[in-house]
């Protein structure tokens, strides 16, 4: 393979060799180097094939801007797709391979795609594939769309997040981002991050690096610009991606999410090309990146250089190349006359210059080979016939100038004006608060042309063939000036349209090389200057982010953040820990062979006939205190809480203003206006917010307020017809007879010198004592009970076990047989209702006659005809004319009725008892009986057991 | 936990108390010699008698070196009866962690948003914010130490974010 190295200073190491594969060949490179100067150093131009057409291309540019050298690089878990070569640094062992193509790189079938490329125009898709259905075509066009494979393994590494405040952040650091971070380090907090490595020289490193109020963030590149001077950017730390032990490595990358008084961008311009008939192939690159690749790593990208440019920037490459001792066979300027003295040293060099000519066509199967050049007039409208010659090159460089990026500036709200001496878009003066841009991004192009530049959108095609379909503008996403043409003629005048219409701009450089181009040639076909065009908006990322750097440390357990109980015991002794209404909870116990169904039939039985234990700590706890308590909750509660006195409990619902259930709970008076509300587990939040929401913003006047405890109490529930026998064990100084502390009441005491709280409230329909003790002593309660109702039977339950429990007695969960259209009236609670005087939230809407239809879903039991059959819940219940008529909510089979038993809301339901419904599994008809839903103990007896 | 001039550090239980009215209430029911904070943010600390953290205008947290003095202040401010003060043991509601060191702004920045340097974020200032999503009340107790109390319920996220975001400043401490 050939070695294009150069001679000269450079900034990569010559004394160490690095070792990479590219598509399964080994190559050597140096540190410093990045992927694409290691190639072109090793000769290798074909990189990539091109997104819908296949066509062979190779390395544009030397930055962020690369549109075709996209790569696969990595292996296993550490593969990463859609990496730009020229971002890629080149590590020892990297391993990398084209993507987009097959078998090889070099002989990719697909590119016979290109045969039929005229049937392929921009939009094919919406006129083609029509017959006789898109679905015969569809899983082969998704198999060849999209770029790169993932491959389904987890990434391994991790990503940071990090965020800073600064009173200056600069953006770039070139020569005037450096000067105006030296300027404001002087007196205020700046930061300053730039993509590359370095700041400056050695020395102005070492300058940069004392000032104490200078944050220097390289390998960083800003990616957004939100509200408020709120700047996103992502730092690559490590782009070595090796199997390490996760763990033991530091982040991958870091989000950086800078909040700055005022933001400098100093980002630069990036070079435009030029389009030309065949400007796509293999050895055409910008004239500015083949500079880098001179300069920076002391590589030729080609042994014969063309350049072509419209301005006098490109000849800088010239010279560069030719004081390297690369031949440069021609300088091609579309311009009459180029900048003072350029032309006589460019001559003096001894290199061809053609002045007023354009390169009108390029040859070379696998790469470029000739360029066509020919005489055109001044203002490139037209090629002078006879004026064709062909100069061999394996090189061209082209400039059409350069736009400066003005993404993030656009992003943060500023205006953009097309500036004619540049031909690009730039800040408008004083367009944005915040945001400042300076040098080349606010236009000034250094070093200013000095003859000025010749915009020119599209050079026309040489003889009679219309080669527009060959003129590309926007290399990855393959759109030729045809398609821009072709959106145009569509009606798509608008610039946004065409951008839908052609994908010119949509790929992964999201157009940084092509946007001007495309909306330049839209004016055109569409009779106006780019300056009426306008731009496409501006929106971040400014560069592709892998989605693992987004997340941050949002992975594994911190994704989804599942509160967790106090109580560690759980998981030590086979609790089966799941989601519960947004709390990690033990579904049920494992003892030794069991399976999950067999342990909550054990956990169900030992409620019924000796005690259980159930961790309730998720319950919602709010206590609300103050002289207007009372009023506060009666309002907010259907139920008459200004007669609950002190001692006493009450269950509750809460309705939204529209009359819907929105939260049950308990309520307990533990003192004159001292209440305490139980809330369910996932409501506890939202009950609160609710709370404060009218207190705060509706009843401001009332003299209430409330606490969210929740989390300092743990709530052990024993409950079972031994539960008052286990719970004197522990000898507190409260009566625990029934008649003394009955059902629905509640004590305050003290256990070892620590508060407790008793409840005798049951969801299970046994004798139940909720009791409430600090967090932190929840553990040693628990197992102090476990100790003491071991020779009554005790047991450990968990969710499922209750769940059965419920559901035998037919109580209510908000949530699983309610859902946002259940009234209290759905639900039976009509009498209840009717018998208080006073409002409450939603009490209007339960008037309506909607509300009160008969029509409507109410909550009903089942006893399915099939007694083991559990019915699943959400199975609907079908009327006589096949309609849905309800459905199930709640389903278990009751081991103690020792059958199938189901709540469900039904059409009508209460008025329905004792009638069949049809149920509907799967396809298959099934019958129940429309009953109570209480199954067991109807009458509440075992309550007081 | 400690990672080259950092520590995170699990503290000491501490009593801790829910004071709710308004100032002039709670000032009053309060023995003499501990003041509450009056400015949103604001942290008093009282010698030898706890520290009193701002939540919102009718809401302050104080901290106690005992938990049996968390107690007897309830007991004390129910035993005055004021329909206007309510003091609640919030002890076991939160779990208290630390950050100390040089950069300990730094790796909390890892996780929460707040401008956390010393003029915008001085010594003795609380807020109640966010780390890695997760609630959290911060309070800056020196230069060089952050105080952290979040939910008992969540202090298993927090601590892994926290270990985390030590780890991730690791190279630049």
């Amino acid at each position: 393979m050939t070695q294009r190295r150069l001679n000269g200073e450079a900034l990569i190491d010559r004394t160490r060799l690095l070792t990479f594969t590219f598509n399964g060949r080994r190559y050597q490179g140096h540190p410093g180097d990045t992927l694409a100067s290691a190639l072109l150093a090793n000769g290798v131009k074909r990189v990539a094939r091109s997104f819908k057409l296949h066509r062979p291309r190779g390395i544009f540019s030397a930055g962020l801007e690369e549109p075709s050298a996209l790569v696969t690089v990595g292996d296993g878990p550490y593969r990463e797709v859609n990496v730009r070569a020229t971002e890629a640094p080149l590590h020892e062992g990297l391993v990398a391979r084209s993507q987009n193509c097959w078998p090889t790189v070099n002989f990719d079938a697909a590119a016979a795609l290109g045969l039929f490329a005229r049937f392929l125009p921009a939009g094919f898709y919406h006129k083609t594939f029509k017959w006789p259905a898109w679905g015969w075509y569809e899983g082969l066009m998704r198999r060849m769309a999209g770029l790169g494979r993932l491959n389904g393994i987890p990434d391994p590494d991790h990503y940071a997040t990090q965020y800073h405040h600064c009173d200056v952040l600069v953006i770039g650091a070139g020569a005037a981002g450096l000067a105006a971070a030296r300027a404001a380090a002087a007196v205020e907090d700046v930061v300053l991050l730039d993509s590359g490595d370095e700041f400056g020289g050695s020395v102005l490193r070492h300058e940069l690096a004392a000032l104490p109020r200078l944050l220097l963030l390289p390998r960083t590149t800003a990616m957004g610009y939100y509200d408020d001077g709120l700047v996103t950017a992502l730092e690559r730390i490590d782009e070595v991606r090796a199997p390490v032990p996760r763990g033991t490595q530091g982040p991958r990358q870091r989000l950086w999410k800078i909040r700055a008084a005022r933001v400098v961008l100093a980002t630069g311009a990036i070079e435009r090309p030029l389009v030309f008939s065949n400007n796509d192939r293999p050895g055409i690159m910008l004239a500015s990146a083949v500079r880098t690749y001179v300069t920076r790593y002391a590589v030729s990208p080609g042994t014969c250089a063309v350049i072509f440019t419209n301005n006098d920037s490109a000849y800088a490459t010239a010279f560069a190349l030719h004081e390297r001792g690369v031949k440069v066979a021609a300088v091609v300027d579309l311009r009459q006359q180029p900048g003072a003295g350029l032309a006589a040293r460019t001559r003096g060099a001894g290199i061809a210059l053609h002045a007023g000519y354009a390169v009108v066509d390029t040859r070379g199967r696998s790469a470029l080979k000739t360029v066509a050049i020919a005489r055109c007039d001044p203002g490139v409208t037209r090629l002078l016939a006879g004026s064709l010659q062909w100069l061999r090159c394996d090189l061209l460089c082209v400039s059409g100038g350069w736009d400066p990026v003005v993404h993030l500036y656009a992003q943060a709200g500023g205006k953009l004006r097309f500036d004619a001496r540049i031909a690009g878009f730039v800040p408008q003066r004083q367009g944005h608060r915040k945001a400042e841009c300076i040098g080349a991004a606010a236009g000034h192009i250094d070093p200013p042309s000095q003859a000025p530049l010749l915009p020119v959108w599209r050079i026309p095609a040489w003889g009679r063939r219309d080669r527009r379909s060959l003129q590309w503008i926007d290399l990855a996403h393959d759109v030729t000036v045809a398609d821009i043409e072709l959106a145009a003629t569509e009606g798509f005048r608008s610039v946004e349209h065409m951008k839908r219409y052609t994908t010119a701009g949509m790929a992964v450089d999201q157009g940084k090389t092509s946007n001007v181009n495309a909306l330049a040639l839209l004016g055109r076909a569409t009779g106006r200057e780019p300056a009426q065009v306008g731009t496409t908006t501006f929106r971040p990322p400014f560069h592709p982010v892998a989605i693992g750097a987004l997340a941050g440390g949002r992975v594994d357990q911190r994704a989804q953040r599942f509160r967790r109980l106090p109580l560690q015991w759980h998981a030590e002794h086979g609790g089966v820990m799941e989601d519960h209404g947004g709390w990690l909870r033990p579904a049920c116990y494992l003892e030794s062979g069991e399976t999950e169904s067999q342990a909550i039939d054990r956990e169900v039985r030992a409620a019924r006939s000796a005690v259980a234990l159930l961790d309730s700590s998720s319950l919602g706890k709010i206590e609300v205190c103050g002289e207007d308590a009372a009023q506060f909750l009666n309002r907010l509660y259907v139920n008459n809480v200004r007669t609950l006195e002190p001692g006493r409990l009450r269950y509750g619902l809460m309705l939204n203003d529209n009359g819907i259930i929105i939260d049950d709970g308990v309520l307990a008076c533990l003192g004159e206006g001292r209440y305490m509300v139980n809330t369910s587990s996932a409501g506890a939040l939202n009950t609160h917010f609710w709370m404060e929401e009218w207190l705060q913003c509706e009843w401001r006047s009332m003299r209430v307020w409330i606490a969210q405890q929740t989390a300092q109490w743990a709530t052990l529930t024993l409950s079972g017809p031994k539960a008052r026998t286990v719970l004197a064990l522990l000898q507190l100084p409260v009566n625990l007879d029934g008649r003394e502390f009955p059902h629905m009441h509640t004590r305050e005491t003290e256990f070892e010198g620590t508060a407790l709280r008793l409840r005798r409230a049951s969801f299970t329909g046994e004798l139940s004592f909720e009791i409430d003790v600090p967090a932190d002593r929840g553990d040693a309660l628990w197992c102090r009970l476990l100790e003491l109702g071991a020779p009554h039977g005790i047991m450990p339950i968990g969710m499922e076990a209750l769940d059965v429990l419920r559901v035998e007695k037919g109580f209510l969960e908000v949530g699983t047989d309610t859902d946002g259209d259940t009234s209290p009236l759905d639900v039976g609670w009509g009498v209840a209702i009717s018998k208080k005087a006073e409002d409450f939230i939603g009490r209007r809407s339960l008037r309506r006659p909607a509300m009160q239809s008969a029509a409507r879903l109410q909550l009903v039991g089942l006893l399915p005809a099939e007694r083991n059959l559990r019915l699943p819940v959400g199975t609907h219940a079908i009327g006589a004319a096949g309609d849905i008529d309800g459905h199930v909510t709640s389903s278990c089979v009751s081991p103690h009725l020792e059958r199938s038993v189901a709540l469900a809301r039904v059409r009508s339901g209460s008025t329905r008892m004792g009638q069949n419904v049809s149920l509907d599994i799967d396809g298959g008809r099934y019958s129940a009986v429309i009953g109570s839903t209480a199954f067991y103990d109807p009458k509440g007896e075992r309550l007081d057991a | 936990m400690l990672s080259g001039s950092m520590a995170l550090e699990r503290c000491e239980p501490r009593g801790k108390l829910l004071l709710l009215g308004d100032a002039p209430a709670v000032v009053k029911a309060l023995p003499e010699g501990i003041g509450i904070p009056l400015q949103p943010r604001g942290v008093a600390r009282s010698r030898g008698s706890g520290t009193c953290l701002w939540l919102s205008p009718t809401q302050r947290l104080l901290l106690l070196a005992t938990e049996s003095d968390a107690r007897l202040a309830v007991a004390r401010i129910r035993a005055l009866r004021s329909p206007d003060v309510w003091a609640f043991d919030a002890g076991a509601r939160y779990v208290d962690f630390a950050v100390a060191g040089r950069d300990c702004a730094a790796v909390l920045n890892g996780g929460c948003s707040l401008d956390l340097r010393e003029p915008a974020f001085p010594v003795d200032t609380c807020a109640r914010t966010r780390f890695d999503q997760v609630p959290v009340l911060l309070v800056r107790s020196s230069p060089e130490r952050f105080e952290i109390l979040v939910e008992r319920p969540l202090a298993h996220y927090l601590w892994l974010g926290l270990c985390r975001a030590v780890n991730d400043r690791r190279d630049e401490t």
